[in-house]
């Protein structure tokens, strides 16, 4: 699932104070799950920015709508009649949201309120941890099924480094050094000696690296 | 058995023109349309059943009503029929909802009211009588689930503190009406807005909290139980527990011109009517207050109070997960 977290209301202030017509568009799906940027989290921001504009005497309108996913273009165009007369729609999707409402309502100002931060999952209710980066080129079948490109801070690919402490990260204690996980883990398996073998160079072109990515599902034509 | 509590109603003003009564004195009844004889006269409750339980009255009543706007002409829709909620679960039964003992009602002395036909129960004192109030169960009145509006995110199966939500592998999911306590901790914490609740629903409490705080002023949101009120002169809006107010409400009753809110919790110990529900309350005020000091308006226009009285709780307390 994608992470998302609401960018300071500094920011957002900084965003909105010059429009007079705004639309929150709240996300249904990834920042709803992480409680970030669905459909309540979007009129709780919606309120508190109307409190803000009354305050500062700001006056306009600020409205909310939330879909299932703004990811999808189905789904943002059934809000067209929401956003009919906008000037400002500021989108509490992870970022595709914002790129996909811009890519729909060429006229209208599109402004991010969040920042995305990871693809994650939950540790415990309320806090979520990055467990994939997206790389292009999945490496977990070598490592036990625990990824070192998301989860080691080097991205190393034959850790353990030498900062690596009691299972923990040199960068903090709070952080779990995976690679000594994944000794453990293969141990476990009976598997130690696959960690002899040489992984072989990585094609990081599949990866950001090669430029934006784009991806058919195999048999059906573009 | 028979029922013989000394107790009729007193149908003497229904005169010859009227509805017509039966040989025990009840109204003639079609139970179909909630009709008597008298085609503009409607009835239900015990006028017509004979004594019984006061919630089957309530819902004849209610019956009575859509049957009235019906012969009115006004359109009125059919009232659906509710699934029967079924016993409370064993493992709350046993552990996770507190007993609450019943309160005596004070009686007169069985000597003394041989002698006269004076009422014979004295009525309760007022914490008393809140007290017996609280140990209503809200069967029935707590989280209202959309499947449709659902996103599976498992907020509520992991808050509820009497486990009563649950989710398949599907992400198919309900809320057991029987295991509800009604706090309302997973409509505070839902982030799709999938629950509601079936008594004070968000759309009435914050109607409420606009038409009381319409010439501005304070606003007390509270629980329904203690007695006593932080600002006994601000305007009340009383929930059966202060877990379900929500961050939304704090901040749109500072839109609708409320000076000041406080938010009136029963506990500080987390040990009030609900478990959890103290946290709950906690986390909504401070992340109502974070968003004030974010907006550079004072966070203290709005206060978590402690009531310091806990006199007739009777708390529903959930063990620790
Ligand atoms: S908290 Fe709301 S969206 Fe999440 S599983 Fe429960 S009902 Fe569904
Ligand atoms: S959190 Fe409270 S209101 Fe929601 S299902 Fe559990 S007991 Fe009912």
């Amino acid at each position: 699932m994608i992470v998302a977290k609401p960018k300071p209301f500094r920011k957002i202030k900084q965003f909105t104070d010059p429009y007079q017509n705004i639309l929150v568009v709240g996300c249904n799906t990834c920042v709803a799950v992480c409680l970030t940027g669905g459909e309540k989290e979007a009129e709780q921001l919606a309120a508190k920015i109307r409190l803000h504009r009354r305050r500062e005497g700001l006056g306009g309108t600020v409205d909310t709508v939330t879909v299932l996913r703004q990811c999808e273009h189905e789904y943002i165009e059934e809000i067209k009649d929401e956003v009919e007369g906008r000037d400002l729609i500021l989108s509490t999707a992870c970022s595709i949201g914002p790129q996909a409402l811009a890519e729909r309502y060429q006229d209208v100002r599109v402004v991010p309120g969040m920042n995305t931060k990871m693809l994650g999952m939950v540790k415990e209710h309320h806090t979520w941890s990055e467990y994939c980066v997206a790389c292009g080129d999945c490496v977990l079948h070598k490592t036990g099924g625990l990824c070192p490109i998301a989860r080691c801070a080097k991205e190393l690919l034959n850790g353990p480094c030498g900062g690596s402490q009691g299972g923990r990260c040199e960068i903090s204690p709070e952080v779990e050094c995976i690679w000594q996980s994944i000794h453990d883990r293969l141990k476990r398996l009976g598997m130690e000696n696959d960690l002899k073998k040489i992984l072989g160079p990585r094609n990081w072109s599949w990866s950001k690296h090669g430029g934006p990515r784009t991806f058919h599902k195999e048999g059906f034509k573009p | 058995m028979i029922i013989a509590i000394g107790q009729m109603s007193d149908l003497s003003f229904v005169d010859d023109g009227g509805p017509r009564l039966d040989e025990r004195g009840l109204l003639v009844f079609d139970a179909d349309r909630q009709a008597t004889t008298s085609p503009d006269v409607f009835a239900s409750g015990e006028v017509v059943t004979g004594p019984g339980a006061a919630v089957n009255a309530i819902a004849s009543g209610k019956r009575a009503a859509v049957a009235i706007a019906r012969y009115l002409g006004v359109a009125a829709a059919e009232l659906p029929d509710p699934d029967p909620i079924g016993e409370l679960p064993k493992r709350l039964r046993e552990g996770y909802v507190k007993p609450a003992p019943r309160r005596r009602m004070p009686a007169r002395d069985s000597k003394e009211r041989i002698e006269d036909f004076q009422e014979v129960e004295l009525g309760f004192a007022e914490v008393d009588a809140r007290c017996e109030a609280s140990r209503c169960l809200l069967c029935g009145s707590g989280a209202r689930y959309s499947q449709l509006k659902c996103v599976s995110c498992l907020t509520c199966v992991r808050v509820c503190p009497y486990g009563a939500p649950w989710a398949d592998k599907d992400g198919l999911g309900g809320i057991d009406p029987a295991a509800c306590q009604a706090c309302g901790i997973c409509y505070t914490q839902c982030p799709a807005k999938a629950i509601d609740l079936e008594v004070r629903s968000e759309e009435q409490v914050l109607a409420e909290i606009e038409e009381k705080l319409a010439g501005g002023g304070e606003l007390e949101i509270g629980c329904w139980y203690p007695q006593s009120r932080v600002a006994p002169d601000a305007a009340a809006v009383l929930l059966p527990c202060t877990a379900r107010v929500s961050v939304l409400m704090l901040l749109r009753a500072l839109e609708a011109g409320a000076e000041k809110v406080y938010v009136a919790v029963c506990s500080d110990d987390d040990d009030g009517h609900f478990k959890h529900g103290h946290r709950q309350t906690q986390a909504a005020v401070a992340e109502a207050r974070a968003a004030l000091e974010d907006i550079e308006m004072d966070p203290d226009a709005i206060e978590l109070v402690v009531v310091g009285e806990k006199k007739c709780l009777q708390g529903k307390g959930a063990p620790e997960k």
